[in-house]
Order: C-alpha cells, then sequence, then structure tokens
C-alpha cells in the first residue's frame, strides 16, 4: 500500500493549457506524475555454460508485469492548439527469477542433474518521449491533450550468466546454491503515445491524470549468453499535480 | 595361448614340488565351521568367545553389516602360541549382539615349536636367492604355521616375491630354510591379456577424474573418496618389479600425465575411469567403501613392458605382463599391454588388447582386493576357484550396472574379458564349456596347475551364480534353475557379495560356499524366499551339495 499512496504523493503534472479556457492558460506546462507500469514484459533466458566438460544447459525466467513509474515532463505550446512536449520515466523494478540448470555428472557423459532455485533480479528504465501535442480544448476547467512521438530508453537489465551448485560423492544428485547475475543495459530507440487529462482549480495548478503506452524491444547479452530479445516500457498510467505558466 | 599358460604354470609348479621339504611334525586336522542352527549357533558361539579367551582366536575386524542395519561381522584368526595359523579363520555374524551364523575354519592338533631358528632377514636372503628379485625393507616375512599338503603342521615364514615371470608366495620351514610351498600369489585376471578423457582402448568418450598441477593433469582422482592413481611405467618392467617387491616406491614422476585435458592415451584413460566406476559400483550397490572398506588407495599400473618388445619377451613376461592383469595386494593393480596387431593367440584365433580397456576385468581384480580385506580366501584349491569365482561375478555385476545388455563391444553380457580378448573372450559364467572349463562339479580340474585350477574351477562356482540370475538348465546335471531373473539381479548380487565377504571363510570349499550363500539369502531375503531357493537350485544343479 505503501507505493501507490507514494505514487499519488509523487504525482507529477503536466502543464494544463488554458486555466479557464485554452486561451486563459500559459504557454508551459509542468507535469509531474507518479503511477504505474503495466505490462506483460518477460525475460526467458537459455543458454549453456560449459561444466564437467560438458554444456550445461541453463534456463531462467523472469517477468516484469507491474512496476512503479515515476514521469515528469514539458509541453510548450507553439501555436493554436499544437504544442511540443519532452517528458522523462523511470522505474525500477525487482524480482525473482526462476533459474533451471542440468549439470553434468562428473564422472559420465549425457548424465546431468537437474537443479532448480530462485534468484534476485532487477530491471530499471529510464526513458525520454518526445511528443507532438494536440490540445482538445474543453472550454472549461477541463483540458485533454493528445501525443505521440519517439522514444528513447535506456534498460538496465540482470541477468542470469551462471549458476552454483553443491554436490558430494557419489555426484549422482546435486543442489541448487545461487545463480551468477550480471547487469545487461542498452539504449534503444521506441515510440509513443498517449493522452493527458488535467482540472484546473486556478490558472497556474491543477491535477490531472497521464496515459501513455511506449514500447521498445532491445536486445541485450551479458558474458556466457546468448543474445536475450526483451520488451521494455508498456501502459504507462499516472496521476499528479499541473503547473501552467 | 591358455594352453601355453597352463603348460608354464605346470612346469613351474614340477620346480615347486620338486623343492619340497622334509615331512610335517604333526597330522592336520581342520574343522570347517558352517553354523546356522540354534543348538550348533550355541556350541560354536561358545566355543569362539573360548578360543578368543584363550588367545587361540584374534579380531582382525569388526565391519558394520551394510546391507542389514544392525548386524556388524566380526573376523577371527586363529593364533597357535602367538602364530597365526595360515589359512585358520572364523566369520561370526553378530544381529544386535546375537550371534546369527558362524563359519570358518580351525586347525587343531598343532603340536610344533613355534621358535623359529631362522629370523626374518634370513628368511628374506632365502627367498631373495629363490625368486632373484632383492626384497625392499619393508617386505618382512610373516611367521605362520602351515598346515601342510603332507598331512601335518610347519612353522614357516610366509613371504611374496615378484618377478618378470610371475608373483610368488614362498612358505619357508623357519626351522631348515628349506622352501615347502611355493605358490602363485598375483591373483589375476587368468589369460587375459593388459587393458588402457579421451577415448578410452575402444574408443568411447569418457571422463577420467584428475589433478591439475603446474600447468599438468596428473592421473589422480581427487573426487572420490579414495585415492585412485594411475602410473604410467612406461615399459620399465624392473621398476614394476622393485615396486611390487619393495625395493622401489611409486613416485610422483610414475603418475601417468596429460598436458591438456583431452587424455591422448586410451589405456590410461580406462583403467583410471574404470577404477572409479568400480568404486562406484561396490559403493552404491553395498555400500562399500572400496577394497578394505575403509578407502585404501586404488594403485593402477599400466604399461608394465612396452607392446614392441614382446618379439623379445619370455613366454612368461608375455604370459603375466601381455596377456594378463592381476592384483599384487594392498591396493595395487597391474594391467598387461596386450598383442601389437596382428599378432593373435591360439586356439582362436584371438586379438588382444590392453587389458585395462574391459570393465569386468577391472572388477575382476580389484575384487580380488575386496577378498583381500574379507574373506581373504586362499589362492589355491577350491578356496582359490571361489576367489577367482566372486572376482567374475563382481566382474559382471559391475559390467550390468554400467552398461546395456546385449551381445559385443561394450555390452554387459556372461563373458569375462570379451571387450578385449576378441572375439569371444577368456569365460562364460553362463556357459562354462565354451571355453572349456567345468559347469558341473563332476567336471572339475583336479590337477596342480593353476593353484589346482583356480581358474578353471571358478566356473562351477559362477555359473551357479549366472543360474540363480537367469535360471535355465545345467548342461551336465541337466537339472533346472528357477532363477530370480534378470529386473531382481541385485539380489542375488548382494547375497553372494554377503557370502563372500561377511561370511565366507578363507579356505572354503565349493560346499561350505553353497551354505553360506544360502545363509546370506535367508539374513538378506528371509527363509523360503525365491532368492533362497534360486540359490540353493543353482548349487545343486553344478552339483555342489
Amino acid at each position: 500500500m505503501r507505493g501507490p499512496a507514494a505514487m499519488v504523493l509523487l504525482t507529477a503534472l503536466w502543464a494544463p493549457a488554458a486555466a479557464f479556457g485554452q486561451s486563459d492558460t500559459g504557454r508551459f506546462r509542468v507535469s509531474i506524475n507518479g503511477g504505474g507500469q503495466v505490462s506483460g514484459n518477460t525475460v526467458s533466458q537459455s543458454f549453456s555454460v560449459q561444466k564437467n566438460l560438458e554444456a550445461a544447459p541453463i534456463t531462467a525466467d523472469m517477468s516484469a508485469k507491474r512496476a512503479p513509474i515515476f514521469d515528469a515532463g514539458i509541453v510548450v505550446r507553439i501555436g493554436g492548439p499544437l504544442a511540443v512536449g519532452f517528458a522523462v520515466s523511470y522505474l525500477t523494478h525487482d524480482s525473482t527469477a526462476n533459474v533451471t540448470a542440468d549439470i553434468p555428472h562428473p564422472f559420465f557423459f549425457n548424465r546431468p542433474r537437474s537443479i532448480s532455485g530462485g534468484t534476485p533480479v532487477s530491471r530499471t528504465e529510464g526513458a525520454g518521449h518526445i511528443e507532438a501535442v494536440y490540445e482538445l480544448s474543453s472550454g472549461g476547467r477541463l483540458d485533454v491533450l493528445l501525443s505521440g512521438g519517439p522514444s528513447i530508453f535506456n534498460v538496465r537489465q540482470r541477468l542470469v550468466t551462471d549458476v552454483t551448485y553443491s554436490d558430494a560423492f557419489p555426484f549422482d544428485t546435486a543442489a541448487f546454491g545461487a545463480a551468477v547475475t550480471a547487469d545487461a543495459t542498452k539504449t534503444v530507440a521506441g515510440f509513443n503515445v498517449g493522452g493527458d487529462v488535467t482540472w484546473r482549480f486556478s490558472r497556474t495548478i491543477g491535477i490531472g491524470g497521464l496515459i501513455r503506452y511506449a514500447r521498445a524491444h532491445p536486445t541485450v547479452s551479458v558474458a556466457n549468453n546468448s543474445e536475450v530479445k526483451i520488451d521494455v516500457g508498456g501502459l504507462q498510467v499516472g496521476a499528479g499535480l499541473r503547473l501552467l505558466f | 595361448m591358455r594352453g601355453v599358460r597352463l603348460s608354464v604354470l605346470a612346469a613351474i609348479y614340477a620346480l615347486a614340488v620338486g623343492g619340497r621339504a622334509p615331512a610335517a611334525h604333526a597330522q592336520v586336522r581342520s574343522t570347517a565351521v558352517a553354523a546356522t542352527s540354534a543348538g550348533e549357533l550355541r556350541t560354536w558361539d561358545a566355543s569362539v568367545d573360548r578360543m578368543v579367551r584363550d588367545d587361540q582366536l584374534r579380531q582382525r575386524r569388526v565391519t558394520a553389516d551394510t546391507l542389514i542395519a544392525g548386524r556388524t561381522h566380526e573376523r577371527f584368526d586363529q593364533y597357535y602360541n602367538g602364530v597365526r595359523v595360515y589359512g585358520g579363520d572364523v566369520a561370526r555374524q553378530l544381529d544386535n549382539g546375537l550371534t546369527v551364523s558362524v563359519f570358518g575354519t580351525v586347525y587343531s592338533g598343532i603340536d610344533i615349536d613355534v621358535t623359529p631358528s631362522l629370523s626374518p632377514d634370513d628368511v628374506k636372503e632365502i627367498v631373495e636367492e629363490r625368486s632373484g628379485v632383492t626384497l625392499g625393507a619393508e617386505k618382512i616375512p610373516e611367521l605362520v604355521v602351515l598346515p601342510d599338503d603332507s598331512g601335518g603342521y610347519r612353522l614357516t615364514f610366509r613371504a611374496k616375491a615378484f618377478t618378470e615371470e610371475e608373483g610368488w608366495e614362498y612358505f619357508v620351514d623357519a626351522k631348515s630354510g628349506a622352501i615347502v610351498r611355493e605358490q602363485i600369489a598375483v591373483e589375476r585376471q587368468s589369460g587375459v591379456s593388459a587393458l588402457g578423457r579421451g577415448l578410452g582402448v575402444l574408443g568411447d568418450d569418457k571422463k577420467v577424474s584428475v589433478t591439475s598441477q603446474s600447468a599438468v593433469f596428473l592421473a589422480s582422482d581427487m573426487l572420490r573418496p579414495p585415492a585412485i592413481r594411475t602410473f604410467d611405467m612406461k615399459g620399465n618392467l624392473q621398476h614394476v618389479l622393485d615396486v611390487l617387491n619393495g625395493g622401489a616406491t611409486l613416485t610422483l614422476s610414475d603418475v601417468a600425465t596429460s598436458t591438456s585435458t583431452t587424455w591422448s592415451d586410451p589405456v590410461v584413460v580406462d583403467a583410471h575411469a574404470d577404477a572409479g566406476f568400480v568404486y562406484d559400483f561396490y559403493f552404491k550397490r553395498f555400500g562399500r567403501h572400496g577394497l578394505d572398506d575403509n578407502n585404501i588407495a586404488l594403485l593402477m599400473l599400466v604399461h608394465p613392458v612396452r607392446r614392441q618388445d614382446v618379439f623379445t619377451a619370455s613366454n612368461s613376461e608375455i604370459n603375466l605382463f601381455y596377456l594378463n592383469a592381476f592384483y599384487a595386494g594392498d591396493g595395487v593393480m597391474v594391467f598387461g599391454e596386450g598383442l601389437p596387431p596382428p599378432l593373435v593367440t591360439l586356439p582362436g584365433p584371438q586379438s588382444w588388447n590392453f587389458l585395462a580397456g574391459a570393465l569386468d576385468v577391472l572388477g575382476h581384480e580389484l575384487t580380488h582386493g575386496v577378498t583381500e580385506f574379507t574373506s581373504n580366501l586362499i589362492e589355491r584349491g577350491e578356496s582359490g576357484a571361489l576367489n577367482e569365482a566372486f572376482s567374475d561375478m563382481m566382474g559382471t555385476a559391475a559390467e550390468f550396472f554400467y552398461q546395456p545388455i546385449g551381445d559385443g563391444l561394450l555390452k554387459a553380457d556372461y563373458l569375462i574379458g570379451e571387450d578385449v580378448v576378441t572375439p569371444g573372450g577368456i569365460r562364460s559364467l553362463a556357459n562354462p564349456g565354451m571355453f572349456g572349463d567345468p559347469d558341473h562339479y563332476s567336471k572339475r580340474f583336479i590337477g596342480a596347475a593353476d593353484n589346482g585350477g583356480v581358474h578353471t574351477n571358478s566356473t562351477i562356482a559362477s555359473h551357479a551364480y549366472y543360474l540363480a540370475i537367469e535360471g535355465g538348465t545345467n548342461r551336465t546335471s541337466g537339472l533346472s534353475v528357477q532363477g530370480v531373473g534378470v529386473a531382481n539381479r541385485e539380489q542375488i548380487e548382494k547375497t553372494f557379495y554377503r557370502a563372500f565377504t561377511q561370511l565366507m571363510p578363507s579356505n572354503a570349499t565349493f560346499s561350505v560356499a553353497r551354505t553360506v550363500t544360502i545363509q546370506a539369502a535367508r539374513d538378506l531375503y528371509g527363509a523360503g524366499s525365491a532368492v533362497e531357493r534360486a540359490v540353493t537350485q543353482a548349487w545343486t544343479a553344478v552339483g555342489v551339495n
């Protein structure tokens, strides 16, 4: 519960256009939002390392279905209902990767011993969203903005690179010890589309809600791994403060 | 080659007999103990306790039963006035302190002076002169009372010496210095030639557990509980003999090495890997920790000679170091080189690959080590045949433990040495007659050669083992056996293992072997069990009652 509360408190703004109609608002609109990213992002790793003279296949599966997100942006009106904006979003997500491996027997070929366990993994996504904005004037206290454009994502994904295990004579079984992990980083271009709704209390301040879909598909890799294609971004929903000047 | 070998052995025996010493001093009276009924047990339990109090029996070893919880096995050596009586021993099985069985051989009527006229050093000189080898300082002859073949008891020193031709066990009269018995000491894979990551002798890809040291890999297993080391003797037979006779020790420079993880010598690969497999088999199947159940080191000696030297080697050298593998005692195994193609032996013809290339051969030899530390079956006559039979049984059991059942190379079957002596191997547990070996007690070899036909007659017992598993009809007696079936082979393996390691006395006969294996079947699977029935029928079918 602490997360959502914090999100509300951190709610970011967007720059509402007219406080009481489009012509009444300033040129700049700043938004600060807190919210969450909903996505079906999963990372599935499948690779092998050499152990006991044979390939030891390792799989690791992790998912990042929800994550709290912080978002801030500015929109500059350039004429009429058109504006340009730039927003940044940031999220970090911790989860557990389910790791399985087949560890080759030290004395025999083709007699693997299966082990499995979990390991904490994390992902951080920082994104910059360049937006072309179209303002739908409500003529009242309510502003509605539509936006879209390119995004630049920088993702840091923790991946499994190896496993440790324990065994003892006669070595017919093995026990999962830990997963060895490393961070993979990647900067990649994507896109965003979204909308913003602002309710103005006065000419300069209001509250609003944000909905954005931003997406990119980078390929990341770390030592021992073949490349892993991952999804970044997702459906971002937030609410927060709007400052207009 | 078998014929050649036997003739050589016969000649050596003639020599040995020619060197016999004067008559013995008292009449040998031995009592074979096989107590399993309540009355017998009371009597023999009390007798054993009394003999222990009187220092006529000394406890050699107490081992926990790895197959039945709560059971322990005591082994006693018989002593006369402080001197061990060779072949006199008793094995007592206890269930939480209550005696379950007593087996053994106890000698009575011993009345000899046990003060030797000769010193151990005097005896070493006699043995050195006889064998032509120099014995090391650690090779101290043991004073024993020997129940002599001529019917009396002698105070003798017992010593072993290894020559290029053979490993010999000498019994030297402690008064006169006469050699009263000279018998082959090596418990060997009769007629089987030598064996050898990398690819094994048959091209099978294997892992070997080794040690990395200063950018060199040593054939020294660090993963298993015992030290398992494979030594490349580089064809230096004299060095081999010095090692076996205590005149030299194995050093790091003798250990087989490789500069990469891929080992190029298939003989080293097989000897080293298979030794580990056999250790593992004993551990997994029987809970046994190596030859002595205390993880004694396994020392594998390969390339005792060079293959190319076969053309100048003597027949006896060829028999021992080319066409053979043997257990030399104290955890040391020696594997012969086989013959360079296209040389073959007759009848056959049979080709001889490196003897280390056959898992059953390794299992056979290492089992001699197990026997050394358990029943210590004397390598002579029926006890010797049982010793060889048990090695064949366990060698075969190891094959079935690791290899798929079938015919051909690297398949589990009831042939011995078939992977390296091709075609066919050297013995068959399923059909001993294929090699002229007896499948029935009535056909046993009764000559003196081969320590009394220990290899030949082994098939009487090992065929019983086969019948107890597979069932079938004995070709000689026509009697049928209802075996436990292939799926239950483990029951028979455990029965015979138990009998041969826990219950069997060192001087056992086939008849005693029958009794102790039936007892072992009862211990493990209950009286009237299918296992007991199979074992009983099997011994009856091979004419052992």
